[in-house]
C-alpha cells in the first residue's frame, strides 16, 4: 500500500503533489470557453440582429488585435477542451488505449490549432481580397 | 386473506429468478419478507443482515434496481411486484450475499484509521464546541454498507476507482486536525487512475446513502486541497493546542 | 451487471454526447471556412451566408445553440459542484441550470427571429 507508516506532516516535504492537469485544465478551459464562445456567438450573430454576416465585417473585426487574440484563444481552448474530453472518454472505456489516445489527441490538437490559425492568418495578413 | 406481494429474487443457482408470494402489512420491511421466505418458503435462501435497524450496513441489496438497506425499506409502498438482487460490481457469494473484499481493499488503500500526531496524547483533542469537529461531523456516520459503491457507475467503468466510501473516509481524516497522515492520504486519493479525478459528480452516491452523507462533497474538497497543494505547497496544519482543548472543554 | 441509471448519470451521458457533437461541429466549421469560403473570397463567403440564412439552417443554428447551452450550463454546474455548491441541493442546481439554459435559448431564438420574418 502506498500509505507508509509515517506519523508526521513535516516529513512530507519531499512528497509528490499529485494533480491531474487534464482535469484542472478541462475545468479552466470550460469556464473560459463560456466567455469566449459566448463572445464569438454574440459578435457573429447577435450584435446586429437581423443582419447577415458579411465578409467585410468579419475582415474588419479580425483586423483588430483584440479579436485576433480572442479568436486564437478561443481556437486553442476549444480544441484542448474538445479533444481532452474525447481522450477522457476513450481512456475510461478502453484503459489500454489511454496513452495512445493521449498522444493522438496531442498530435491532432496541434494540427487543428495550426489549421485554425491558418484560417485566421488569411484574415490577418495575406488576404488577396483585402482591397475589395 | 391478507394482502400479498410477489417478491422476485435473483438467485445464484442456475441464474434463476424465483418468485415468492409474501403476505404484507403496513409494518413489514423488505428484510422481513426475506425472513418470511427463508422461514416458511425456502430455507436455502441466503442473505446478510445483523442489526435490523439500519446501523450495521449488512443488508444492502438492490430493491427494484435501486440500492437500499433491506431493513430500512418498507415493503408495501413498493407495489405488487418487488425485485431483489445483489449489489452491483461486488462478486456474488450466494443469492443476495456478496463479497466485500474489494470494498475493504479500497478502504485500506486510504489508511482509514486515525494516525495521531505524536504530541497528541488525549485522543479527543477536537472536542465538541471547539469548531474543529464541524467539518468531519458531516462525513462520520458511514456504516460501510457499500450502497454508494454499487450506485457509482464510475466504479463500473474504472474498477480501480477508490469510490465514494473510501474517499469520504479519506477526506474525513484529512480534515481531522488530530491526524498526521494527510500527506500520504492526499497522495493516494490524488492518483490519476484510482483517485478523485475520476468522479463524474453524478451524485448517485449521495442519492443512495442511507445515512444522508455526501461523498461528492468530500471528493470536491479533496480535489480543491490537491489543487491548492500543487500550486501553493503543503501547508502544515495548525496543531490543536492544549489551550484550545481547554477552551472547548470548558 | 447493468449500470445504475439515475438522473445524474443521464445528465452526464447527455453532457458527453453534446460535447462530442460540438467537437464534430468544430471540424465542420473549420472545414467549411478553410475549403469553401476563404480561398475564394468575399463573393463566395457572402453567397454562403445568404444560403445559411434560410429557415432550415436557422433551425440547425438553434439546435447548435441548444447543444452549446446544455453543455455550457451543465458544465458550469459541475464546476460549481466541485466548488461545493448544489451537492446536497442537487435538484435546485439542476432546475436552476435548466432555467438559465431555457432563458438564454429563448433570447437566442428571439435574436434569430428577424431572419425568419424578413
Amino acid at each position: 500500500m502506498a500509505t507508509a507508516e509515517r506519523h508526521s506532516s513535516s516529513e512530507s516535504a519531499g512528497r509528490p503533489r499529485p494533480l491531474s492537469w487534464s482535469w484542472l485544465l478541462q475545468r479552466l478551459s470550460g469556464v473560459l470557453l463560456i466567455l469566449l464562445v459566448g463572445g464569438h456567438l454574440w459578435a457573429e450573430h447577435f450584435q446586429q440582429p437581423g443582419q447577415l454576416i458579411q465578409y467585410q465585417g468579419v475582415l474588419a473585426r479580425l483586423q483588430q488585435g483584440l479579436f485576433q487574440v480572442l479568436d486564437l484563444g478561443l481556437l486553442v481552448a476549444v480544441v484542448f477542451h474538445g479533444l481532452n474530453g474525447l481522450v477522457n472518454v476513450v481512456s475510461e472505456r478502453w484503459p489500454a488505449l489511454s496513452r495512445a489516445a493521449g498522444l493522438l489527441g496531442l498530435v491532432v490538437g496541434t494540427a487543428t490549432v495550426l489549421w485554425g490559425a491558418d484560417i485566421l492568418w488569411v484574415f490577418w495578413y495575406r488576404h488577396p481580397f483585402l482591397e475589395l | 386473506m391478507a394482502k400479498t406481494v410477489t417478491v422476485v429474487i435473483d438467485r445464484s443457482d442456475a441464474g434463476a429468478q424465483r418468485r415468492f408470494e409474501v403476505p404484507v402489512g403496513r409494518r413489514e420491511t423488505v428484510l422481513d419478507a426475506l425472513f418470511y421466505i427463508q422461514n416458511d418458503l425456502d430455507p436455502t435462501l441466503s442473505f446478510r443482515c445483523a442489526c435490523r435497524v439500519g446501523m450495521c450496513g449488512s443488508c444492502g441489496i438492490l430493491v427494484n434496481g435501486g440500492e437500499r438497506l433491506a431493513c430500512r425499506t418498507a415493503l408495501e409502498p413498493l407495489g405488487p411486484v418487488v425485485e431483489l438482487a445483489p449489489l452491483r460490481y461486488f462478486p456474488r457469494v450466494k443469492d443476495l450475499v456478496v463479497d466485500f473484499s474489494a470494498f475493504y481493499s479500497r478502504y485500506r488503500a486510504v489508511a482509514p484509521y486515525l494516525k495521531p500526531r505524536p504530541a497528541v496524547v488525549d485522543p479527543v483533542v477536537a472536542p465538541p464546541g471547539s469548531g474543529l469537529r464541524e467539518e468531519i461531523d458531516l462525513g462520520l456516520e458511514c456504516i460501510s454498507c457499500g450502497l454508494c459503491l454499487s450506485a457509482c457507475d464510475v466504479v463500473g467503468q474504472v474498477p480501480e476507482f477508490l469510490g465514494p466510501a473510501a474517499l469520504n473516509r479519506a477526506y474525513n481524516l484529512v480534515a481531522d486536525v488530530r491526524d498526521a497522515a494527510d500527506a500520504e492520504r492526499l497522495e493516494v486519493v490524488g492518483d490519476r487512475r484510482r483517485g478523485v479525478w475520476q468522479c463524474h459528480s453524478h451524485m448517485s452516491c449521495v442519492e443512495v446513502c442511507p445515512k444522508g452523507l455526501a461523498p461528492t462533497r468530500a471528493i470536491a474538497h479533496l480535489r480543491r486541497k490537491l489543487v491548492a497543494q500543487a500550486f501553493f505547497g503543503r501547508r502544515p496544519r495548525p496543531v490543536p493546542s492544549q489551550q484550545r482543548f481547554a477552551e472547548g472543554a470548558r | 451487471m447493468r449500470h445504475r441509471v439515475t438522473v445524474g448519470s443521464r445528465v452526464f451521458t447527455f453532457h458527453r454526447i453534446t460535447g462530442l457533437l460540438i467537437l464534430g461541429y468544430l471540424y465542420l466549421h473549420l472545414a467549411l471556412l478553410s475549403s469553401v469560403l476563404l480561398p475564394q473570397g468575399p463573393r463566395d463567403f457572402n453567397a454562403v451566408a445568404q444560403v445559411v440564412e434560410r429557415p432550415p439552417f436557422l433551425a440547425g443554428d438553434l439546435l447548435l445553440f441548444a447543444l452549446l447551452l446544455y453543455h455550457a450550463v451543465n458544465g458550469l454546474r459541475l464546476v460549481l459542484v466541485d466548488l461545493g455548491w448544489f451537492i446536497r441541493r442537487r435538484t435546485i442546481g439542476l432546475i436552476g441550470a435548466g432555467a438559465v439554459g431555457l432563458v438564454v435559448l429563448g433570447l437566442m431564438a428571439g435574436a434569430l427571429w428577424p431572419f425568419v420574418v424578413r
